[in-house]
């Protein structure tokens, strides 16, 4: 089947979730489609609701309402084992804590989705070192999380991510919790293996200097779409 | 395998708390096996001891069982040489026997009026040989006493008896058969020397049985019992020595005699008859089929065949009520190996929330989740139960060693305390493989909570 232009495609979706017994409505009537192959950045303040949006379109929340389509696929007709298994197969991860597994090396934590993905070991170990290589991490490899600084933990994620060459990599503010220089040679790397594989990128942040180096800008405001 | 190594690694991280957990299922572990490996040594002494002195089989004439205390005379068995060559000349029987014996049991007085003492007692007429054989039946190399168990009586010593200490001191017989610890009672030879008080009925006694031989410093007894046809009957039986039996009962009251000695007693001039055959086999194992043979070697109208298990239910009984006593303390270590172990899984689950939801959003499915968690359960109890194993095995040893000896009540003589783990080959490997699997279950639950985390409120929790 012939691949659409877009990644995601999001329809009339909604997200109210309740806090403290108080319906909080984080999304609202979205309608938009996120094309295939750029660099997309959602741009938004602190609660804007741009995590939510990014939780939705990655599978890993469901919504109020509306329909939502990743990668060609309507995500409302799978089941929770299906949803996993279209995760571990398309969507990568980069997250604003790394969130690497602690009991595992770095070498390991990049070689994690490709057991999920039952890669043979031959193929995954070239794979591994290949990503690790672009993220300059191949004298890190065995080194554990908590060995590591916080860019470099970034790149592992960023390695992570992008191992299984998944058709998108979704990106929640992961320059929040890294200094400036780390922020731009993190945001750097992302934009040159996404310029040099041509991965889809959805990348979310509150940081108005990021917008300067993309194409494709998403403002979100008090969960809607400008 | 990568599970189990990340579900090593994800018990390291905390190495207090997996090491209290493990401890914690390791002396669960120790106190289970330990305490069923003294309680299967407790049984199969019980066992060993049983058929030692009665062999694993009777055979009764048919009705014995339900009435033959009462009316001995009337289920004697006059036949029994026939019965013993059918039981020795089958094949499938002969493969697993080890010793067979006719036997006989009463009951009477026995005096020593030299010392005008006299007290009723049991006994049971044996062949000595054979007795001797059945004494060193020792099908699981237990040390079960360190008392010496032979009568040492031989065959031709048709008038002779062995007593217990407790009877010997009673029958005032204490320097004649020089026993170390053993003094007759003053105060009964005062109130009773010369008070006529005990009745004197060593005069009729058979020829055959002279109460008086060359050597009168020979400690004897005068034996009375009724014969079978309900008439007194006395013979004076030569105290070969005395020794120490099990229980109390029978140290102050049982005399093994020969079997000679026994029909002369009770059958009198009639035809010589016994209660019944003893068998003993090579392998407890081998009883049901034996017993199953003989029964169709036998005919049912004639015969009744029992184990030692039906002709003394106390050893079944006493098998039931430590199987509850263990089966209770086994419970109580279960139920704390598994509140421990749900304990330290729902902290790892806890500590772990972030890491769930991260894992659920790389594509890890709930069922993985739970796997992850429920082998972290499992190598928790594989590595505690291993330990408590290993140290179960180490404190066995020591106890066996030391040869510590402790008395069970009613008993006279001391047996040993000792603690043996392999004699069912089942209850290692079963302990073993038991506080894993409750190790494992623990670990279900926390596994479970775990596995249906949703996924953005786990990413949350930091």
């Amino acid at each position: 089947m012939d691949q659409t232009p877009y990644i995601a495609r999001l329809q009339n979706v909604a997200k109210t979730h309740m806090l403290d017994n108080v319906a909080v409505r984080a999304l609202k009537d979205i309608t938009v489609d996120i094309p295939r192959g750029k660099f997309n950045v959602f741009i938004g303040e602190s609660g804007s609701g741009k995590s939510t949006l990014l939780n939705l379109i990655g599978c890993i929340d469901v919504p109020t309402s509306g329909n939502i389509e990743v990668c060609d696929q309507n995500t409302r007709l799978l089941d929770d084992n299906q949803l996993s298994d279209f995760r571990a197969q398309h969507i990568g991860f980069i997250f604003q804590t790394f969130n690497l597994m602690p009991v595992l090396s770095a070498y390991e934590n990049v070689e994690y989705p490709l057991l999920l993905k039952q890669t043979p070991e031959r193929e995954r170990k070239d794979l591994v070192l290949s990503t690790l290589e672009k993220v300059g991490l191949l004298d890190h490899i065995n080194k554990f999380p908590n060995e590591l600084s916080g860019g470099q933990r970034q790149r592992v994620a960023i390695a992570r991510a992008l191992v299984k060459k998944p058709e998108l990599i979704l990106a929640d503010e992961p320059t929040a919790n890294l200094d400036h220089k780390n922020s731009a040679e993190i945001l750097d790397l992302m934009l040159s293996i996404q310029n040099s594989e041509k991965t889809t990128f959805i990348f979310s942040t509150h940081d108005i200097k990021i917008s300067h180096n993309v194409e494709n800008l998403f403002m979100i405001m008090d969960g809607a779409i400008l | 395998m990568r599970f189990l190594s990340i579900a090593y690694r994800n018990i390291c991280r905390n190495k207090r708390r997996s090491l209290m957990t493990v401890l914690a299922i390791a002396v669960s572990s120790v106190s289970v096996l330990l305490f069923g490996g003294n309680l299967i040594s407790i049984i199969y002494s019980l066992q060993t001891g049983y058929v030692r002195t009665a062999g694993h089989i009777h055979i009764y004439k048919r009705g014995y069982s339900r009435f033959g205390t009462a009316n001995p005379g009337a289920y004697a068995m006059t036949d029994y040489e026939r019965v013993l060559s059918i039981v020795r000349g089958d094949p499938e029987v002969k493969r697993k026997l080890r010793a067979a014996m006719p036997f006989m049991m009463l009951q009477g007085i026995a005096g020593n009026f030299k010392a005008n003492a006299s007290q009723g007692f049991t006994g049971i007429g044996i062949l000595p040989s054979q007795m001797t054989r059945f004494m060193t039946w020792d099908q699981y190399h237990l040390k079960v006493t360190k008392a010496d168990l032979s009568l040492g009586m031989g065959d031709q010593d048709v008038v002779d008896g062995v007593i217990g200490y407790g009877m010997a001191e009673n029958m005032k017989l204490c320097k004649e058969l020089k026993i170390e610890g053993c003094a007759d009672d003053p105060a009964m030879k005062k109130d009773n020397a010369g008070s006529g008080k005990t009745v004197d009925f060593s005069a009729l006694t058979d020829e055959d049985f002279p109460p008086e031989t060359a050597n009168a410093n020979i400690p004897r007894l005068d034996l009375l019992a009724a014969t079978s046809s309900g008439v007194p009957n006395v013979v004076t039986m030569t105290v070969h020595n005395a020794r120490r039996f099990g229980s109390n009962a029978q140290n102050n009251g049982l005399v093994v005699m020969h079997l000679d000695m026994a029909q002369k007693l009770i059958c009198g001039r009639g035809q010589p008859s016994v209660t019944g055959i003893m068998i003993q086999l090579n392998r407890t194992d081998d009883m049901d089929a034996v017993i199953k043979r003989l029964q169709q070697l036998l005919p049912a109208s004639d015969y009744e065949v029992k184990s030692f298990g039906e002709v003394s239910p106390m050893y079944n009984q006493t098998i039931a009520m430590f199987a509850t006593t263990f089966g209770f303390v086994a419970l109580i270590m279960g139920v704390i190996v598994l509140f421990t172990t749900i304990n330290t899984m729902s902290m790892s689950v806890m500590e772990r929330v972030s890491e769930i939801g991260t894992a659920r959003a790389l594509g890890l499915r709930r069922s993985a989740i739970m796997t992850q968690f429920v082998a972290e359960g499992f190598l928790l109890g594989v590595i505690g139960a291993t330990l408590g194993t290993v140290l179960a095995l180490a404190a066995s040893a020591v106890i066996n060693w030391a040869e510590l000896a402790w008395t069970p009540p009613d008993y006279a003589t001391p047996v040993l305390l000792s603690v043996h783990l392999f004699l069912s080959p089942f209850f290692l490997p079963a302990c073993w493989l038991g506080l894993i699997a409750v190790t494992t279950l623990s670990s279900f639950f926390p596994a479970r909570n775990a596995a249906h985390m949703p996924i953005v409120d786990a990413l949350r929790h930091h």
